[in-house]
């Protein structure tokens, strides 16, 4: 029965083509998707699923209780280890520092490096495996350094990195001693460069790194892991913890037992797990989306399938009529369904490629196993049953009489408008994408002009790295290419922002803030809303002045009258003078912003240069760099090409130009097939039409008036939709930029109906091509 | 007796008013009985056909098929009962457009979870009392009207039923095909076969052992004639 079933099934898809084309396209799309996102899914399922007697790892999560507030957090106090390491069931353990991107210094600029110190238990514990070099060395050489094999690559490319020697900025030198072979799977602690417990401690006794090694409050920044000798040893090593209960100045720690295999799908309630990967939400949201792409090409199935069971119901009557039972109908158009599906995922593999080709969400890699692979077949007959279920009941529940009788009842059939509904659904979503598209490709637009008439083009900034800029800034404006220098963390949009807390009258409240250069204003010619500017001999020493944006006034005005210039603001513990308000349209601030002059928070400087001498100034100011602070690396850039490649809103549109697409196609190609099946069940109205003499033009408005009604009704839905969800980036957002105006939504929705309807045109445009004599002929 | 129909009434509203489709419709049907039902269009012909062949429904009366009271059976029952025991005939032939000669009559085998092997031996059989084993895997489109009818035959016959439903077999044919398909009937009559045809035709009715006159719904003359 099974057999011929499927016999039947591609029979009838084959001959059905276009239908089965369509249909296959649009799952195969969706399925793309589902099958990217359920590889990433595994992968990280599959975290850390490499260690040997995993179910016997551990890491000690603390617990912080502060102001009656609990906190879990995923790393420990190192002290912590040497009290367990005697433990009678604990086998093994080892503590890992997790220092964080240091900047790695080669000739082509800085390589941000993340940086563990750990000890040669590490390769014990772990299933991380040593390619060359000694574990053991890791505990006698403090300078030397393992690379895992994609670092090293990425530092030394082909060459050989073993014996190599690596500068770090502010941690010095250190020989390559050994490779770690890159993990088989993702893990929770990804190791890219480790340096030993021992260079730990000089570099904690130089002041280079803080020290943590014997202060149980600073545990925020190590792990601690260890291998039970039984996995039943978990609930005794967690009484055995109670023992390490710590009272501190403000706060009590606890330490709690979490198994390695249970790290990942992360956890949003342990902080500091940075690597956690995915978490249940994300889990959910991903199952969620998959769901939703299956579903709407689902419907496309489901709206072809019932558009054309007037013909389907006379093959129904008649199995019915020679013994078919309902179910074994059922049985037959599930079959069909299913092989529908399956074709779609030889067809989803080169889909997958596309995605990731043009999307970078979307970024997996794939190892052909039996598991991949029945899990593949799986998702298609999974599929294949979710789009078939629907048809298939409403089919099989025709009866043989009302099909057999010659009954001209197939109006009866037309009635099941599930397509209409359909069209609505798919096309709604694909509105409400598309007003997002056209809303945040205007601000793009809108955002760009605004950096190119306000940021000059010949301005170089320099990132100060926290060294004193007093001396440097003389010498580089003694350069002769050089015009002016600002030593300032704000220009025309914050480079670095500090916190603090506001006080006016009864209203105390938390406020970003920036340092800036009091020369700033007066250069770059800005025109305060109020107020003045900075005045020339401004003390370096106690701070007596702030300037505030408009935003900011808003929020501490407890009047609109109120003049809030000449007022004094509680800053922290100082009081200071508002002198002047900021216009808030620079660069589109919208945030509250405080602008003050606190000459050892600059981080940055910023050099305008002459007219055509930027690479020249660039080649004098890296040398000036070199010698003051030669151990590091200088990182000079052209401003305007920095604020361009920081596009805020890029990976949205990316994001929602993807969805839009995927989505747009699904639907296009529903409504493709709807179209041309309206058409051909309409040939003989329409030919009737053509005799009363209806012109050519007049029948393509006919065929394609519905499909018209349905698009503006899917506005109905997609319009609010949309206007909705952009009202939800723009708060998000945060600029008045973002427009969701009239002509915005209406170019989005503009869009849709517009490529909708051409979709529908190359269909329904056959009706003006009907040739009355041939249409008579098969009456 | 194969059939009993005790009062059968079948109506369809109209405006508020019922249109009777079968009224008051009694008729005994014994087994190898070749019975023609005549009449004119709307008559009621297929109707009747329709409820022998438990394809619809009636809503009032009683109906025995093999003994078992039908008006009583739930549906699952009654479509099991007709599923084992009667092949249709359609004048349309309603063969599956998408299945050769051969699928065809292999189809209702196989919704009654025949085995293959015996599968194969009841089809091959069919297609050569038929002559027709040349056009096995030809499709329901290349044959003529009366090879088509042929296979509607065939594949009626493969369940071996006790009874033939035929609705105008032979409506849809020219007078050559018509009586070689009458014929054919006969022959199958004569070999226990019981079967009831609804015909316009008086020619055809008369290959029947008995006929009956249908109007409005109601049997206004029935003869019994040897053959």
């Amino acid at each position: 029965m099974i057999w011929n079933n499927l016999k039947i099934a591609v029979r009838i898809l084959w001959k059905n083509r276009l239908f089965s084309m369509v249909n296959i396209l649009s799952l195969s799309l969706s399925m793309a998707v589902g099958v990217i996102l359920f590889t990433g899914l595994k992968a990280d399922i599959d975290s850390d699923h490499f260690h040997p007697e995993l179910n016997r790892l551990v890491r000690i999560l603390t617990q912080e209780t502060k102001d009656g507030e609990k906190t879990k957090w995923a790393t420990a106090p190192k002290a912590l280890e040497a009290q367990l390491e005697n433990v009678s069931f604990v086998e093994n353990t080892v503590k890992v520092r997790l220092a964080g991107k240091h900047n790695l210094q080669t000739d082509k600029g800085d390589i941000p490096i993340d940086i563990k110190f750990s000890e040669p238990s590490f390769f014990d514990v772990f299933g991380f495996e040593l390619l060359s070099g000694n574990a053991e060395s890791l505990a006698n050489n403090p300078s030397m350094l393992f690379l895992t094999e994609s670092t090293a690559k990425k530092i030394f490319g082909l060459t050989d990195a073993l014996g190599q020697t690596v500068r770090f900025e502010n941690l010095g030198t250190y020989t390559v001693g050994g490779i770690i072979k890159d993990p088989p799977l993702r893990t929770h602690l990804p190791v890219e460069a480790m340096l030993s417990v021992n260079a730990e401690k000089i570099l904690e006794k130089e002041g280079a790194i803080s020290d943590i090694s014997q202060n149980w409050e600073h545990f925020k920044s190590s792990a601690i892991y260890i291998r039970l000798k039984s996995e039943s040893n978990l609930g005794q090593l967690n009484t055995t913890l109670r023992n390490y209960n710590r009272r501190l100045d403000k706060s009590t720690l606890q330490f709690l037992a979490q198994p390695v295999e249970d790290i990942t799908p992360g956890n949003n309630d342990i902080k500091n797990d940075f690597n956690v990967g995915i978490t249940w939400e994300s889990i959910k949201i991903q199952l969620s989306l998959i769901l939703a792409l299956t579903l709407l090409s689902a419907f496309n199935y489901i709206s072809l399938t019932l558009a054309r069971s007037v013909s389907r119901a006379q093959e129904v009557g008649i199995r019915k009529a020679i013994g078919a039972t309902r179910g074994q109908l059922i049985g037959q158009f599930l079959t069909e369904a299913t092989v529908i599906a399956v074709v779609a995922l030889i067809l989803t593999v080169p889909c997958v490629s596309f995605l990731m080709d043009h999307l970078s969400e979307m970024e997996v890699t794939f190892s052909w196993d039996i598991t991949l692979i029945s899990g593949l077949l799986a998702y298609a007959v999974i599929t294949g049953l979710v789009a078939g279920a629907l048809p298939s009941w409403i089919l099989s529940a025709f009866k043989p009489v009302q099909i057999l009788r010659k009954m001209k009842n197939v109006e009866l059939f037309r009635t099941v408008s599930f397509y209409k509904i359909l069209v609505v659904v798919q096309f709604s979503v694909v509105i409400l994408l598309m007003i997002q598209i056209v809303m945040l490709a205007d601000y793009e637009i809108k955002s760009s002009a605004i950096i190119e008439s306000t940021v000059p083009d010949n301005v170089l900034t320099l990132d100060l790295k926290g060294e004193k800029y007093e001396n440097l800034q003389n010498d580089i404006n003694r350069l002769s290419q050089v015009e002016t220098t600002l030593a300032t963390n704000w220009y025309y949009k914050p480079m670095k922002m500090g916190k603090s807390s506001v006080a006016l009258k009864d209203k105390v409240l938390e406020m970003d803030y920036v340092s800036i250069d009091p020369k700033t204003i007066r250069t770059e010619g800005i025109r305060l809303k109020s107020g003045h500017n900075f005045p020339d001999d401004m003390p370096q020493s106690t701070e007596q002045y702030v300037l505030v944006n408009e935003a900011a006034t808003e929020l501490l005005q407890s009047e609109k009258s109120e003049a809030l210039v000449g007022q004094n603001l509680l800053l922290d513990s100082t009081y200071v003078k508002v002198i002047g308000i900021m216009p808030n349209e620079i660069i589109d601030e919208q945030r509250p912003l405080m602008y003050r002059y606190l000459s050892k928070e600059i981080s940055t400087l910023i050099i305008k240069t002459k007219p055509n001498t930027e690479l020249a100034a660039i080649k004098a100011i890296q040398a000036l760099w070199n010698k003051s602070f030669p151990e590091k690396t200088a990182n000079l850039y052209n401003l305007k090409d920095h604020y361009y490649s920081g596009a805020s809103s890029g990976d949205r549109i990316s994001l929602f130009g993807g969805l839009a697409f995927i989505v747009f196609i699904i639907a296009g190609l529903g409504i493709l097939g709807v179209a041309s099946y309206s058409v051909e069940i309409r040939t003989k109205e329409l030919g009737i039409r053509k005799v009363l003499g209806a012109g050519n033009l007049k029948l393509i408005w006919t065929a394609t008036r519905n499909f018209g009604i349905l698009m503006l009704v899917a506005g109905l839905f997609g319009v609010p939709a949309g206007f909705l969800v952009g009202d939800l980036i723009r708060q998000d957002l945060g600029s008045n930029l973002v427009n969701l105006s009239l002509t915005n939504i209406s170019i989005g929705f503009g869009l849709v109906v517009i490529l909708g309807l051409l979709i529908v045109l190359s269909q329904t445009i056959r009706a003006g091509q009907l040739k009355i004599v041939k249409v008579l002929k098969t009456e | 007796m194969i059939i009993k129909l005790n009062n059968i009434y079948k109506w369809v509203k109209q405006g508020g008013r019922r249109i009777f489709l079968l009224n008051d419709l009694s008729l005994t049907v014994g087994e190898g009985e070749f019975l023609s039902i005549m009449g004119p269009s709307g008559s009621g012909k297929s109707t009747l056909l329709n409820v022998l062949g438990m394809l619809d429904t009636f809503d009032e009366g009683k109906y025995y098929f093999l003994d078992q009271p039908v008006h009583e059976l739930k549906e699952k029952q009654r479509t099991k009962l007709f599923n084992e025991n009667v092949g249709f005939i359609f004048q349309a032939y309603h063969l599956l457009e998408d299945l050769t000669v051969y699928e065809n009559i292999e189809t209702p085998l196989l919704y009654k979870n025949v085995k293959s092997s015996e599968r194969k031996a009841l089809v091959a059989d069919m297609l050569d009392r038929f002559n027709i084993v040349g056009k096995k895997d030809l499709f329901p489109s290349q044959l003529s009207g009366g090879q088509q009818q042929l296979v509607g035959i065939a594949r009626a016959l493969v369940i071996k039923p006790k009874l033939i439903l035929a609705d105008e077999p032979t409506g849809n044919l020219n007078s050559n095909q018509g009586k070689e398909i009458m014929k054919l009937f006969r022959e199958l009559n004569k070999d226990g076969v019981t079967i009831i045809q609804a015909t316009h035709s008086e020619s055809n009715a008369e290959y029947g052992s008995s006929i009956i006159h249908l109007v409005d719904g109601m049997i206004k003359l029935q003869k019994s004639q040897t053959l």
